[in-house]
């Protein structure tokens, strides 16, 4: 089963080995907005305490991400550095604007949204530029499509994207299905600008 | 049985058929699944620790010994359930899903298997499931997510 959660969800979230141990806390969620996928974390010591740690935690070495903790074998899932394999360009895409590829600002990116089952980025939340939407300040969603691109200025989506925003998380999933399923039954046919 | 019956429990000496120490706690075998022993208060002696092995019986208002050499000096290590805040604490699905707080535990009074936890909502996970107890939480298999 796939869940949905918020980048920021997982910020604090206690990170547990399976013996029942919280060892750490995320601090932060690296990832690689071109690649779309979550790269690891960096860590918080748990306690009062609680200080920056060295160790990193690789997203493959991560038993389970769940809404509720963060799942490691033992502590050795720890690493000084991240893995060749995992070294991508950790960038950040929060404040970016957003624009489809037909060159329509529709808002700016406030939050990721990752498919807690293969840490992947499915999305990103949004603050949609207010003009003409009527609804300011609330919060949509929308999905990522393989080919989105980013850089650290701008995300690009296609434009097919627009039809697939959500206004929850709850029924963002399912809208990013159906988005996926249509893009790779159109990619082949007509391509993409 | 549940650890929560066994409160009240007094430890009778079936020699002298008197009542020598009370149960305080159950200390827990995670990756065995089983009970290993029982921490006893108001003992004769300092020796406060009845090893599983040693219990004669454990019924239903009292576990029995044959003499007080049953009872031996508590292990340094070993995890006790209500002292080591197993009870109380919460229990997390190995897919990181928070299923609620560990209640009770309830085990084979023959064997000393655990058989269930018992969270406090009343819900019920087979004591198969489990993986671990730690600081934090107790861990279990995640079901099977159904289809």
């Amino acid at each position: 089963m796939s869940v949905l959660v918020r980048g920021s969800d997982l910020v604090g979230l206690p990170v547990v080995t399976l013996g029942g141990d919280d060892v750490a806390e995320v601090r932060d969620v690296m990832f690689d907005p071109g690649a779309g996928l979550v790269l690891g974390f960096t860590l918080n010591k748990r306690g009062f305490l609680a200080g920056r740690m060295k160790e990193l935690l690789p997203r493959t070495a991560v038993a389970a991400l769940g809404p509720d903790a963060v799942m490691v074998d033992s502590i050795d899932a720890f690493a000084q550095e991240m893995p060749a394999e995992l070294t991508g360009t950790s960038g950040d895409v929060l404040g970016d604007r957003v624009l489809t590829d037909a060159g329509a600002e529709i808002g700016t990116v406030t939050d990721v949204v990752v498919d807690t089952a293969d840490g992947r980025v499915v999305g990103y939340e949004i603050a949609p530029t207010e003009e003409g939407k009527g609804r300011q300040g609330r919060r949509s969603y929308v999905p990522l499509s393989d080919a989105g691109t980013a850089s650290g200025e701008t995300l690009i989506v296609p434009a097919s994207a627009l039809d697939y925003m959500s206004n929850d998380l709850a029924g963002f999933g399912e809208a990013v299905d159906r988005f996926r399923s249509l893009l790779r039954g159109t990619d082949p046919a007509t391509g993409t600008p | 049985m549940r650890v929560s019956d066994l409160d009240k429990h007094q430890v009778v000496d079936l020699g002298s058929a008197t009542t020598v120490a009370r149960l305080a706690d159950a200390g827990v075998d995670v990756t065995g699944g089983r009970v290993t022993g029982f921490a006893l208060r108001k003992t004769p002696g300092n020796q406060d620790w009845l090893p599983w092995e040693r219990l004669h019986a454990l019924g239903p208002d009292a576990a029995t010994v044959d003499n007080l050499d049953a009872f031996v000096d508590a292990p340094t290590d070993g995890l006790l359930l209500r002292g080591g805040g197993v009870l109380g604490r919460r229990v997390l699905s190995d897919t990181g899903v928070d299923l609620g707080t560990l209640a009770d535990v309830g085990l084979d009074p023959e064997t000393g298997a655990l058989t269930e936890l018992v969270l406090a909502d009343g819900h019920i996970l087979d004591a198969t499931t489990l993986v671990g107890m730690g600081s934090y939480a107790t861990v279990v298999r995640a079901p099977a997510a159904p289809d």
